[in-house]
């Protein structure tokens, strides 16, 4: 009897220290857990700020390339007429006139590609697929490679999206054109179930998933830092994938706000 | 015997703590348990060394009750499912039943009492499980859901292999058993001091059982 009381009393102690071991597991599991998600939370947090900090700094950079040019080409040319017509005021001379014509078209001329540059006509216009497509064009006329584009008739959208995604290709378009070395791209695109799909598909070098997702946690990499804020700003999506056939596809997809 | 008696009186008033300490989240079902198991307690203590009555029966409807009571409590939690809520249910009912049967109803009910203690044990598992699962507790000290569960896996598992001994032991020699009875008091209190973690914690209206 004595030595079933003793197993007894045993067997309860092994409940109760296995009771224990259970808890005190949890408390140490919850508390790793919660370290974790604060980490977590701490590289979010960071890379927030390096959203918001590289469209600052773009703002900055487009503000300054901006200043420069209607400081250094526009601002001179027009001084250049300036003076022109003084002389001309003292001295009436029809060369004079003619030569500050001249400079005047062509600062009219600058002042339309930088308004061009910042918002551009077609877009507002005829529509993002006619950007789209003069984009692609202008980039296969200047020689470097060659481009396509087969987008199909797009519906209606809000300029906010339509900007965005013009504003979108056109910076995954220059990063082709910087880092790739392609030789070919080709721009396709259409709706798909209430959303505007387009893909941009290159044979050059370029980005999986995983290396876009890593850079944007990185410091730098300004031009996806603002895909990624453009995309957020219009609740669209972007896919990197590589077919060994087919090369590198990018693919942009936002929700088709009619407009 | 003094110290047995002192530990008997320790356990059937430590249901007070966690009444008093838990009195604003009295509208909770979990705040009844306690007060039933001191007044079935205080009954007992009436009805053996007053009345002189039988008194077993009443420990077996407290266990019966406790058993609804805590499944109730936990239902909303982690017994969403009808089939598992009234299956778990009527399965202790049955087991319950049928030691009644076999034995008499002034026997205590070991089938039953082991049992409910295997699935408080499992509810106790389930619930911190859940805790882990769910991530979305922040100060894990501060959880009523997680006193609940400790008080509920530590009194179960301490009373577990009494519970499931008590006929052997009762047969043999009855002092052992008493010794043992010290055991379940003891965990009875460690279990209102838990339970009166839990009731403090509680907010009054969270998650309440249907």
């Amino acid at each position: 009897m004595n030595s079933l009381s003793n197993l007894l009393l045993i067997g309860i102690v092994v409940m109760l220290l296995l009771a224990v071991g259970i808890i005190f597991f949890v408390m140490l599991y919850h508390r790793r857990m919660l370290r974790h998600q604060l980490e977590i939370r701490q590289i979010n947090a960071q890379k927030q700020q390096e959203l918001v900090q590289a469209t600052i700094q773009s703002e900055e950079r487009e503000r300054m390339r901006i200043a420069g040019e209607l400081h250094d080409d526009v601002g001179v040319t027009l001084s250049s007429v300036r003076l022109f017509l003084h002389t001309a005021a003292r001295q009436p001379d029809a060369q004079i006139i003619s030569q500050s014509c001249a400079l005047l078209d062509d600062s009219i001329q600058k002042i339309r590609q930088l308004s061009h540059k910042l918002q551009p006509a077609t877009l507002q216009y005829l529509g993002l697929r006619a950007s789209l497509e003069s984009l692609l064009e202008t980039i296969g006329k200047a020689g470097k490679m060659q481009t396509g584009c087969t987008v199909a008739q797009l519906p209606a959208t809000t300029d906010e999206v339509a900007l965005s995604l013009y504003r979108i290709v056109q910076e995954l378009v220059n990063n082709i054109l910087k880092h790739a070395e392609a030789s070919y791209m080709n721009l396709s695109g259409g709706t798909d179930g209430g959303r505007l799909r387009l893909t941009l598909r290159h044979d050059g070098v370029g980005l999986t998933n995983e290396q876009f997702e890593t850079l944007t946690y990185k410091s730098g990499a300004i031009g996806l830092k603002n895909i990624v804020n453009r995309l957020a700003a219009i609740k669209g999506s972007i896919r990197f994938s590589h077919h060994p056939a087919q090369g590198y596809h990018i693919q942009v997809s936002a929700p088709l706000h009619k407009a | 015997m003094i110290f047995v008696q002192v530990i008997k009186w320790c356990s059937i008033l430590s249901a007070l703590l966690p009444l008093i300490v838990g009195w604003q989240s009295r509208k909770h079902l979990l705040w009844y348990y306690p007060l039933i198991a001191l007044l079935t307690d205080l009954t007992v203590h009436i009805a053996k060394n007053i009345l002189h009555m039988p008194y077993t029966w009443l420990q077996n409807c407290y266990i019966l009750l406790e058993f609804v009571l805590l499944f109730l409590v936990y239902r909303p939690l982690l017994l969403q499912k009808n089939g598992l809520f009234y299956g778990l249910l009527s399965v202790g009912f049955i087991v319950s039943f049928v030691d009644t049967l076999n034995d008499n109803e002034n026997a205590f009910n070991v089938a039953g009492a082991s049992y409910c203690s295997i699935n408080y044990i499992i509810l106790g598992i389930a619930g911190l499980y859940d805790i882990m699962q769910k991530q979305k507790i922040f100060f894990l000290e501060r959880n009523w859901f997680f006193w609940l569960n400790t008080g509920l896996i530590f009194y179960a598992s301490g009373n577990f292999l009494i519970f499931l001994f008590t006929d052997y032991l009762h047969s043999y020699n009855n002092l052992i058993l008493h010794n043992f009875w010290v055991v379940f008091q003891l965990l009875n209190i460690v279990k209102n001091i838990f339970l009166s973690f839990s009731l403090y914690f509680m907010q009054s209206g969270d998650e309440q059982p249907e």
